[in-house]
């Protein structure tokens, strides 16, 4: 937009629709998507990690496409739609999916699911594995677990060990399909240890485990 | 790790791209960025204008056409993965594509800059030269084309004048590669230390057989160890074979001593080996394919 010398940052102004909100702001060009969301929108759901395109903690939705939010710089995604964690709320409760905890906050099912299933220790890389599992789900509603970790390749988690990711995108399908909104309501299961086995079922082991 | 300034320059056409190629001295074309934004990033490259040809939607296709399948320079990675000529006519680049970096990466990265970027530990380039597709570009004198092997001139090199672009390529369908084969089967295999990671050797291969199951053409290449290798030693012990244990063991010996790689000592002959060891089964696969589609 403007002459470029050694002495001027050249500037673009970039519209943008973040989660169904119109956002409009002049930035530099070598502005990344990740920092304009974060430093110029205050958008600081979606996290940096790397900044290298290896992690995937940055991932965001470009169209409804997952892409790297380091790897794309902010004026390339002009007039275009982003989504981000920060809008899966509202997704989930315009879909009529959406889950309550006990907080009273609302989650989207993945949400819950990562919550549920501990999908997360420590939480940074979460936002990237919720928006490219998200993006997993809208094209393949039931995927299978080698589906579901070859989707999610490109997040790196060095808490979980990935198992309980996978699992925990699998209860979200799961709850999508069936709508089993209350199938495991926040703050655990109401019975059992909630592995799917008998053990507290079964009455007489109950209150005698270590 | 920020790019040094840079002024966007977004073009909507074709004309407009050329244009601004000629008007500014130190520009490069951004498409995905995929790999433009790293090297920006670590300063390997630090081009004072970006000419962003994103959005020409005229180079966004995949589509069938006659003996190929042409396919635009602003296809996504993933467009072309799950197109289904290209699944159906030239399936080890669909194969190939599954196995670049990572699902976003393969959404944004184009056709056009990973042809352009020549990148030799990158994916492509030995499907590319097995197929040996025609590339289409165009510049200040017009348009051309030219096939893959003459493109093609060397590591991050090809045969690109300054102010030209990429605009597409024709893939040619598998079954017109060998006219007269009974049936063609195709494959990529790849190694790399982990998912998503540039190929430590990458091995494409397509196999013709007649109906007695014999090997009437072979095409045999392997890259990212050393230069870009189309195995022709390996090819000719396989033609004429049911590819048998020794015919196997006789490409893949042939393959160990063309590669040049890169590295020295026991790292360059483990690259060698695996070389090898990965065309032998690059050889296989797309042989049992050929077979199943007698």
């Amino acid at each position: 937009m403007t002459d470029t010398d050694s002495e001027t940052e050249a500037t673009t102004t970039v519209s943008v629709t973040v989660n169904g909100e119109e956002y409009t702001k002049e930035t530099e060009d070598r502005t990344l998507l990740v920092h304009f969301l974060r430093e110029e929108l205050g958008q600081t759901g979606t996290h940096q990690g790397c900044v290298v395109g290896k992690c995937g903690a940055c991932t965001v939705l470009h169209e409804g496409v997952p892409k790297k939010s380091c790897m794309l710089y902010a004026a390339q995604v002009d007039g275009d739609e982003i989504t981000t964690v920060e809008g899966l709320p509202d997704i989930a409760e315009s879909e009529g999916v959406d889950l309550e905890t006990r907080e009273g906050t609302t989650l989207h099912p993945l949400q819950m699911g990562f919550k549920q299933n501990h999908g997360l220790q420590c939480g940074f890389c979460t936002p990237g594995f919720l928006m490219t599992s998200y993006a997993l789900l809208q094209k393949n509603e039931n995927p299978s677990r080698e589906e579901i970790k070859s989707a999610l390749s490109g997040n790196i988690c060095r808490c979980t060990g990935y198992n309980s990711i996978v699992d925990s995108v699998e209860w979200a399908s799961k709850v999508l399909q069936d709508g089993e909104r209350t199938a495991m309501p926040d703050g655990g299961p109401e019975t059992g240890c909630g592995r799917g086995c008998s053990c507290v079922d079964d009455e007489s082991t109950g209150g005698d485990r270590p | 790790m920020y790019p040094s300034k840079f002024e966007h320059v977004p073009v909507q056409s074709i004309d407009d791209a050329i244009t601004a190629l000629e008007e500014y001295d130190d520009a490069e074309l951004i498409a995905g960025g995929q790999s433009l934004v790293p090297l920006q990033k670590t300063r390997f490259a630090s081009p004072d204008h970006l000419i962003d040809i994103g959005d020409i939607d005229e180079l966004q296709y995949v589509e069938e056409a006659d003996e190929a399948v042409r396919v635009g320079a602003l296809a996504t990675h993933t467009e072309i993965q799950q197109a289904p000529p290209i699944k159906t006519h030239a399936y080890l680049f669909s194969e190939c594509i599954g196995q670049i970096a990572d699902w976003p990466v393969r959404n944004q990265g184009t056709f056009g800059g990973t042809i352009a970027e020549a990148d030799p530990s990158g994916d492509y380039l030995p499907v590319m030269q097995v197929l040996n597709p025609e590339i289409e570009l165009t510049g200040p004198e017009g348009d051309r084309t030219v096939p893959f092997d003459e493109f093609y001139i060397g590591m991050f090199t090809v045969d690109m004048a300054d102010a030209e672009l990429v605009t597409g390529a024709r893939i040619p369908k598998l079954e017109t590669v060998a006219p007269d084969a009974a049936a063609v089967g195709s494959t990529y295999k790849k190694h790399a230390e982990r998912s998503g990671d540039y190929a430590l050797v990458g091995v494409a291969a397509i196999i013709a057989v007649d109906a007695d199951e014999t090997v009437t053409d072979a095409k045999l290449s392997v890259g990212a160890v050393g230069p870009l290798t189309r195995a022709e030693e390996a090819e000719a012990a396989v033609e004429g074979t049911a590819l048998d244990g020794d015919a196997l063991d006789a490409a893949a010996a042939a393959v160990r001593e063309a590669v040049l790689p890169d590295e020295e000592g026991s790292e360059g002959e483990y690259k060698e080996a695996m070389a090898g060891g990965f065309a032998e089964r690059a050889l296989q696969t797309a042989y049992d394919r050929a077979t199943e589609n007698l």
